[in-house]
């Protein structure tokens, strides 16, 4: 009987220190994201292929790390075309993040229809997004609606 | 009215001499002494400045109502008549401005008048009026640059009686006044009269059919006058006046063709104001020295109603109220000497003015559709030609609310030495002046961006802050005055005046309704390609003060055993950072002051009085060179334009004969004709835009009987047709054209 009771203690304190350590872990995981969970770049954009190609330097980026994988992105007065008289902030909410070996993330998105000038831009949705994301810089690939674009940035000091 | 003119066309240069000395010319005559002047002992005419004076009779006589009407017979005064009461621009020696701060000091009963939209008010048992140009900034401080008015009202202890008074005219007029004037004794006296007075007007809106130009005003005054002993007297004077009227007649203008159209706007303008000051001046004299203490509270509260557009459509209105209270408190030391050949004042000067000032520009339905929306989606469509900003609200205010408080301090002396026929004069003045600004402005709105937000979205665009401003200035003046003979002097003048900078709180609903604008597109993320902000608020909002040098040279003469008078002054005018009241670009809602940078003006003045017989001949003439030295607003370069909105000439030829007929129905009869002329006057820095010179001619008869007098007169009796003022609304030009021919009589009975 008595030994019943020390193996049910034991037990007890085991379950108890496995609920602790699983809910270190979550802290652990937690503070994993939220010790990154905002950055600045600023770095280069180029729109296009070929021939027509609009590059311009400076462009800021903010990415934001949530939990669950996923990530949002943010751009500030960005247009697309050198014609182009506005620029825009545009948000690319919901991007997939998955952590590599070397801490480094890879980032990737499909059909985000980003938020732009107060709600949902439709005609700037985001496919095929494809890039990777350090605690120094951030690089990436997309197809803006209809515009190709990568950008190239270095974590601001 | 015919036979009223056919009479006078046959007396067309007939003049009137006073049957008694006391009825003098409209200029500064050797025997009008100014004994209500706390600050000059002896005539004007033995100063080294350049005047003009009016008494009771030039007054009555010429239907003066009001400081306008006495500007059109003093040289090188422009006060243009437009707007409503409280539209008092003022221009001396072509240097003036129209708004915010004036350029002359304006005292009633010796106290200074501290708020402009109090300037116009109605005259009525006037003693007279002496008008002073050049800077007097060392005697009477900030704001004194072009001169001082100084009115006098009729005192119980000089004056006895009754006084009953009756006038109508065309336009709709009515007009009544009486008083009471008694003294008790030689201790005690006081007056109390009262008026009231309306007008249907004489510019018909087209767009209401009612007339623009409709007013109906009423006042009181009090005064009472107690002398304590033989060393102490006081004097209180209470001045109540409530005003209720329309104004502002504005209509659009063709620049090209210097045509204008009828008047034509859809909401109300109008302006109340109820103006409520009490002045007590007490002095203590003894055999040595006369010590003055003159203290005022003055207060004001009116409201103005602005169609900001004048159009038939709903752009916006201006619905702009101040609440002020004003205190002043002036020591004047004079010493009391048989030893004229030394004479010195000394004296301090404090003042403290307390503006709540709420100026709301309400944006209505096609003013929030074709500015306000319009200029954001234009922008826009060059990138979203299919999308647009919308509003909930059909019309929104962009509220403005202002704390303007404003104080001031000043220790003054001056100093005059006589030997032999020279007098040298020297004073300094050292006035400190802070003034403050607490404003907080704000438009709420809900909008929508047809293109990516199904629903209205809050906005709240907040303007707040403070602003302050402090200056410390000296004031010098010296002066020599030389006596040729008993009738003729030759002065010289140098003196420095200033006035008060300030801010334009009437450029906040361009600042705002421009912030919002910005607010909107930061909220959408959207930034617009070449988009720049027109200016800082910092720096748009204040304007500094002015300075002002004046160099004056000019002699008083009395010859041909007084039957020739007059002055003449040369003067030249340095001004420093001239104010000068702007648009900021053809779009803008809003004024503001600006500093101009520099100017001069330079000219001549003259009155010259001359009586023969029963004839008397009045003659004045200003002319000024006024012109920009330095002037770049950012944009334009206007140096070497002339100064806007004060006239090169300024002319009145007066005639007054008279008549003793002692028949059983007249005693005596008068007829006077003036003539008055103006221009040209141009309206705009670049000046691209003019009047050109008017004239003005003005007929009355006065019938005595008795107690009775009985006075038919007509003014413009020409129907000159003249602008006097110009100004641009949202790229549009519009003017207020000069009164038509008025026509009426006036009783008086006076016992």
């Amino acid at each position: 009987m008595k030994t019943m009771k020390k193996l049910l203690l034991v037990l007890i304190l085991c379950t108890f220190a496995v609920a602790c350590t699983e809910k270190d872990d979550d802290n652990t995981s937690n503070t994993q994201v939220s010790t990154s969970d905002k950055k600045d770049y600023s770095g280069t954009i180029t729109i296009g292929s070929g021939e027509n190609v609009f590059a311009e330097d400076s462009v800021s980026i903010q990415s934001e790390l949530l939990t669950e994988g996923k990530m949002n992105l943010k751009m500030f007065q960005v247009k697309f075309s050198p014609y182009m008289p506005v620029r825009i902030d545009m948000g690319i909410n919901g991007v997939n993040y998955s952590k590599q070996l070397d801490g480094s993330y890879n980032i990737s998105a499909d059909s985000i229809v980003p938020i732009a000038m107060g709600g949902e831009y439709p005609s700037y949705t985001i496919t095929n997004l494809q890039g990777s994301l350090t605690d120094s810089s951030i690089t990436f690939n997309m197809n803006c609606g209809s515009y190709p674009v990568t950008y190239t940035g270095t974590i601001k000091k | 009215m015919v036979l009223v003119l056919v009479a006078l066309s046959s007396h067309l240069i007939s003049y009137s001499q006073q049957r008694n000395n006391d009825r003098d010319s409209c200029i500064n005559l050797k025997e009008i002494f100014i004994t209500s002047e706390c600050k000059f002992d002896t005539s004007l005419r033995n100063e080294a400045l350049s005047s003009s004076s009016f008494d009771i009779k030039n007054i009555e006589n010429n239907g003066s109502k009001g400081i306008k009407d006495i500007a059109l017979n003093t040289p090188n005064l422009f006060i243009p008549d437009y707007g409503s009461k409280t539209t008092s621009s003022i221009y001396v020696r072509g240097i003036g401005s129209r708004i915010d701060n004036p350029i002359i000091g304006y005292y009633m009963d010796n106290i200074p008048i501290l708020n402009k939209s109090n300037f116009d008010f109605e005259f009525w048992d006037i003693k007279n009026i002496d008008i002073i140009r050049g800077a007097q900034s060392t005697l009477y401080g900030l704001n004194t640059l072009g001169g001082i008015i100084n009115i006098t009202s009729l005192s119980p202890m000089n004056y006895q009686g009754k006084r009953v008074e009756f006038e109508t005219g065309n336009g709709g007029l009515f007009r009544t006044k009486t008083s009471v004037y008694y003294k008790k004794s030689d201790k005690l006296a006081f007056s109390i009269g009262m008026y009231y007075g309306s007008l249907s007007g004489f510019f018909t809106n087209t767009y209401t059919n009612k007339k623009a130009d409709w007013s109906r005003d009423f006042g009181t005054r009090i005064k009472i006058q107690y002398r304590f002993n033989k060393n102490w007297t006081l004097y209180n004077n209470t001045i109540f006046s409530s005003l209720n009227q329309g104004g502002y007649a504005y209509s659009e203008y063709n620049i090209e063709k210097k045509q204008a159209f009828s008047i034509s706007y859809n909401d109300k303008c109008g302006y109340d104001r109820k103006s409520l000051i009490n002045g007590t001046k007490i002095n203590y004299r003894n055999n040595k020295i006369n010590l003055l203490s003159i203290s005022s509270i003055q207060i004001l509260d009116d409201k103005m109603l602005l169609d900001n557009d004048f159009s038939q459509k709903a752009l916006f209105t201006l619905n702009q109220t101040q609440r002020e209270i004003g205190l002043s408190q002036e020591f004047i030391l004079k010493p009391i000497s048989s030893n004229k050949n030394f004479d010195w004042i000394i004296g301090s000067y404090s003042f403290s003015r307390h503006l709540d000032l709420q100026s709301p520009v309400r944006f209505r339905e096609d003013g929030v559709n074709e500015i306000i929306l319009y200029n954001i989606n234009n922008g826009l469509h060059h990138s979203f030609p299919y999308d647009n900003i919308l509003f909930r609200e059909k019309e929104f205010d962009a509220n403005s609310s202002f704390i303007y408080p404003r104080y001031g301090t000043a220790l003054y002396c001056q100093g005059s030495y006589k030997y032999k026929n020279l007098k040298l004069i020297g004073g300094l003045r050292m006035d400190y002046e802070n003034i403050l600004l607490d404003y907080k402005n704000d438009i709420r709105i809900n909008y929508l961006f047809t293109l990516t937000m199904d629903e209205y979205k809050p906005l709240n665009t907040i303007l707040r802050g403070k602003e302050s401003q402090e200056t410390l200035e000296l004031l010098p003046k010296i002066a020599l005055v030389y006596d040729i003979n008993d009738d003729v002097n030759i002065y010289a003048t140098i003196s420095k005046g200033y006035k008060s900078g300030g801010y334009n709180t009437q450029i906040f609903s361009d600042i705002l309704s421009n912030k919002m604008r910005e607010d909107m597109l930061r909220d959408l993320g959207i930034t617009l390609e070449n988009s720049q902000q027109k200016y800082s608020i910092d720096e748009i909002i204040k304007y500094r003060p002015e300075y002002i040098w004046n160099y004056e040279m000019g002699s008083h003469f009395d010859l041909l055993n007084n039957k020739l008078r007059g002055n003449i002054a040369l003067f030249y005018m340095d001004c420093i950072n001239q104010q000068l009241t702007i648009f900021p670009d053809d779009k803008s809602m809003g004024r503001m002051m600006t500093n101009a940078g520099r100017s001069k003006s330079m000219g001549v003045e003259t009155s010259i009085r001359a009586n023969i017989d029963n004839l008397s001949l009045n003659l004045s003439y200003g002319f000024i060179h006024a012109r920009f030295i330095e002037y770049k607003n950012g944009q334009e370069n206007y140096s070497n334009k002339k100064l806007p909105y004060s006239p090169s000439n300024t002319i009145s030829i007066g005639a007054y004969y008279f008549l003793i007929l002692s028949s059983h129905y007249i005693d005596d009869i008068n007829f006077g004709i003036s003539y008055s002329g103006a221009g040209k006057i141009y309206f705009d820095e670049a000046n691209s835009v003019s009047q050109e010179y008017y004239s003005l001619i003005d007929a009355n008869i006065n019938l005595h009987r008795d107690r009775f007098n009985l006075r038919l007169w007509a003014r413009n009796i020409t129907n000159t047709d003249y602008n006097t003022f110009y100004f641009m609304s949202l790229g549009k030009s519009y003017v207020q054209k000069g009164r038509p021919i008025q026509f009426g009589l006036t009783l008086i009975f006076n016992t």
